[in-house]
């Protein structure tokens, strides 16, 4: 049974793969009457190769920062006292309320206003946005590991002598490995398959070509782009799997009692809290802040938001549900078993959402051919969550593996000798452990697919939903700042109030 | 699992879209009794005619389904479905890719009745599209830097070297790429290569779109930009320091660019749709777009918004539409040039 429905997720994430596959075979006609650019064309284009360099070293470049910066916030906070604790580590996680395309829109002007900075453009730009923007996924990812450790190991080490670095090494380390190595795999692929960020701040990578494809009604161009695009991916899946670790697996885990932060590490603490919460969310809602009231001294008129809000809730929770739902399953048999059901489960998420879009509506059309009913499919919102699914499996993914990863399997064992497994011991041991953990992947999700534009355009508009941040993006195009600006900040306020809802859960849990 | 899930969720909608899908499968029978509902994919965002919309269903008791998204993504998506798109109108905001449509026989003829409303060159001669608005191609200029007699009188100055590191463009907006198809055919391929290379040379700042380019002049981060007229009357008239200016020469500066609409080949809805178009191109429509979005009627005798300058029709750039809808060679062009 588990098997079976560990073939839904990863069946739904080779779906565009497919229909990606019926795009390259029949492409549709270019109007303009252009050629279609050929496998060939492409592979010996020295600017495609130069491209695809250019995206793995922004995606590398940011996963890896944010990692660290996110990785360091979340041990600070597990094994340190200071004050404003809870207020800032909230604050810091704000960011993930901000789209790639709004933080690097209002970073720009900023930014560019500091005229002894260099021009806040292209690919080191591009690295800073995508670090802001992936460092919260870092921090719920590895703190959700830490606070599920004891903190008996790291206590008995430092009593034993060992400094703070080798009793990290060698008491905390090899235990969150796994989530580290999962935070990081998240960032990567969010980042190559970012298109907000890039296309703000002009950075020639491979998502850049493979829109101006799609503009450009060049749709086998952007599929070929999309496979290389996975193929770059490939090897840093490789890579990163050969280190997989496996948790020191503890059945009645203990907190670690934080100690008082001093000095130094004080200092950098605030500085990079202030830094992180300045730059991604004060100066995009100061700025967003600043459209409202403008147009507000103007006496422009606002649009009611109402339907968008609630579009955008609505979107947001069944997409977060499924995607949730769908990924407990793999996950369970990638910590059982197989690095395979993590593999495919994570490759749709390298895809550019509008090109996972095209890939899904394409075989939906290829089977509609015959069986028809391709409006009532798209009107009835299947493709819509299918593709929030797709992308977002691998958020969803992460912190629920993680927490499994850390489960006694002698605890089973024990359930098994007392004849009280499997029921007994999913609702008394495997629930408790993972609950924590299904809240915050949700709470990932929801907010990864509350930002979401172009999968939500594409499938979403026959659904008759409208969403926040398809208004932000209507209204930006059309320089209404207003408007765009109010649903903008109505977006973060939610956000705001889904990260304090997880947070007080987690705390009554 | 997932199928009965999202069909259970799903389940308020489809008895909507049972009932759409009826009504697409009966409309031709009964269209005079029973309201239809039209879908349009919409090119032009909801700022712009998303209150028309509304208001035309409540005028003419029809059902109007909008999907908004860019122009080439939902002419790609039209292509992509092909035969099963359910769309019946196509709403661009640029005419290159309604031409494209045309070409690709993917454009019913509309009435001469609606044909009629409009003046002819803003409409497709097959009579397969009509233009619903226009904005001009214009130099949005920072007034605290230049003066007008500053400023170029022709489009080709802004290749003079003295506008190095001035000037902002968006080579990637289908404006731009309607623009320099037009310049093609006045002034010839080496011609236009040529003023691209000139103007490459001064530097320009790129950028993904139109607006942004409007509100960096306005901010003085930007001397001048090459944009569509209706942005800057978004900002506040009172204090905005950026101005628009359109180039006196006639000679490929100043062209007037229009939106437009089709209906699809195929759309079961066509009565209906033609109804909607009607409405769009009727002097109630036409007052929406001049005077909500700032921009110029296609329809004869109507008012233009007072903070909008009148433009004499006569003193500028004319252009066939099918030279602006020629854009394969200018993607062809701007891609040699590193512009795409």
């Amino acid at each position: 049974m588990i098997r079976l429905l560990a073939l839904v997720p990863v069946l739904l994430a080779v779906s565009p793969l497919l229909g990606l596959l019926g795009l390259i075979l029949n492409p549709p006609k270019d109007p303009f009457g252009g050629e279609p650019a050929s496998l060939w064309m492409l592979v010996s284009d020295g600017a495609v190769f130069g491209l695809l360099l250019n995206s793995v070293y922004v995606a590398l470049a940011s996963a890896v920062m944010s990692v660290l910066c996110g990785g360091w916030l979340a041990w600070v906070n597990y094994r340190y006292q200071y004050r404003g604790k809870r207020l800032l580590f909230l604050g810091s996680l704000l960011v993930f309320a901000t789209p790639s395309y709004i933080l690097a829109g209002t970073l720009s002007v900023q930014m560019n206003t500091l005229t002894f900075l260099p021009d806040f453009s292209g690919l080191w730009a591009s690295i800073v946005c995508l670090t802001i923007v992936c460092i919260p996924y870092a921090q719920v990812i590895i703190s959700s590991a830490l606070t599920r450790l004891s903190g008996s190991e790291l206590e008995a080490a430092i009593q034993l002598g060992a400094s703070n670095r080798d009793a990290f090494t060698v008491a905390i380390w090899p235990q969150i490995k796994e989530s580290v190595q999962l935070s990081f795999f998240i960032s990567f692929l969010y980042a190559i398959a970012d298109f907000g960020a890039v296309a703000t701040l002009n950075a020639p990578v491979l998502t850049w070509r493979l829109y101006e494809s799609i503009r450009n009604q060049d749709l086998l161009q952007a599929s070929i782009l999309g496979v290389l695009s996975l193929l770059a991916v490939i090897p840093v899946f490789l890579l990163v799997n050969r280190y997989r670790s496996q948790p020191n697996r503890l059945s009645n885990p203990r907190k670690v009692k934080p100690i008082p932060l001093m000095g130094k590490k004080r200092i950098l603490l605030y500085g990079v809290y202030a830094g992180l919460i300045w730059l991604g969310v004060v100066w995009p809602t100061v700025e967003l802040s600043s459209w409202v009231v403008e147009g507000w001294q103007r006496g422009l008129s606002f649009t009611s938001q109402w339907d968008a809000t609630f579009g955008s809730l609505v979107c947001a929770a069944i997409g977060a549900f499924l995607t949730t739902i769908l990924v407990i399953a793999p996950a369970w048999l990638y910590v059982q078993e197989s690095q395979f059901y993590k593999n495919s489960t994570f490759l749709a998420s390298a895809l550019p959402g509008i090109l996972l879009a095209f890939g899904l509506m394409t075989l939906t059309l290829l089977i509609t051919k015959y069986t028809g009913g391709y409006h009532l499919i798209l009107s009835s919102g299947i493709l819509l969550f299918s593709g929030y699914a797709m992308r977002f499996l691998s958020e969803g993914f992460s912190p629920i593996a993680s927490s499994m990863s850390q489960i006694n399997p002698q605890l089973s064992d024990i359930a098994k000798i007392l004849d009280r497994y499997p029921k007994p011991w999913v609702q008394n041991v495997l629930l408790p452990h993972i609950v924590p953990s299904i809240v915050r992947a949700y709470f990932l999700v929801f907010l990864a697919c509350i930002k979401e534009l172009p999968i939500t355009l594409l499938l979403g508009g026959s659904t008759g939903l409208t969403t926040l941040t398809f208004r932000t993006w209507d209204r930006y195009n059309e320089a209404l700042w207003h408007d765009a600006g109010f649903s903008g900040l109505i977006l973060l306020l939610i956000a705001f109030m889904m990260t304090v809802v997880t947070l007080h859960w987690k705390a009554d849990a | 699992m997932t199928a009965i899930l999202m069909m259970f969720l799903a389940c308020g909608d489809d008895i909507k879209n049972e009932t759409t899908v009826q009504e697409q499968h009966t409309v031709q029978e009964t269209s005079k009794v029973k309201p239809s509902t039209v879908i349009v994919y919409s090119g032009r965002g909801e700022a712009l005619v998303g209150e028309l919309f509304s208001k035309i269903e409540d005028e003419l008791k029809v059902n109007i389904e909008v999907q908004y998204g860019s122009t080439p993504e939902m002419v790609t998506r039209l292509l992509t479905e092909a035969d099963q798109s359910p769309a019946d109108i196509i709403f661009a905001q640029d005419s290159g890719h309604l031409g494209a449509l045309t070409k690709q026989g993917r454009l019913e003829t509309l009435s001469p009745l609606i044909l009629d409303d409009v003046d002819p060159r803003f409409q497709a001669q097959d009579g397969t599209w009509i233009g619903t608005s226009g904005r001009l191609r214009v130099l949005v200029y920072d007034s605290k830097k230049y003066t007008v007699d500053q400023l170029p009188t022709s489009l080709k100055d802004l290749a003079d070297p003295k506008w190095k590191g001035q000037l902002g463009w968006a080579p990637g907006n289908g404006s731009f790429q309607a623009h320099v198809s037009a310049l093609r055919h006045l002034w010839g391929e080496a011609e236009t290569k040529e003023w691209l290379e000139g103007v490459i040379a001064n530097e320009p700042k790129r950028f993904p779109k139109n607006s942004p380019q409007v509100k960096a002049v306005n901010d003085g981060g930007l001397g001048i930009g090459l944009v569509n007229h209706y942005y800057l009357h978004r900002l506040d008239p009172n204090g905005r320091t950026a101005v628009n200016y359109s180039f006196p020469d006639v000679d490929g500066g100043n062209i007037l660019m229009l939106a437009g609409v089709g209906i699809r080949k195929g759309s079961p809805n066509k009565e209906a749709a033609e109804k909607v178009i009607e409405y769009l191109v009727s002097v109630e429509g036409q007052s929406h777009f001049t005077m909500t979005n700032f921009e110029y009627p296609t329809r004869p005798n109507v008012p233009t918004n007072p903070d909008v300058p009148d433009i004499n029709i006569e003193n500028l750039t004319h252009v066939p539409q099918e030279h602006l809808a020629d854009v394969g060679p200018t993607r062809t062009l701007l891609k040699d040039l590193s512009l795409q």
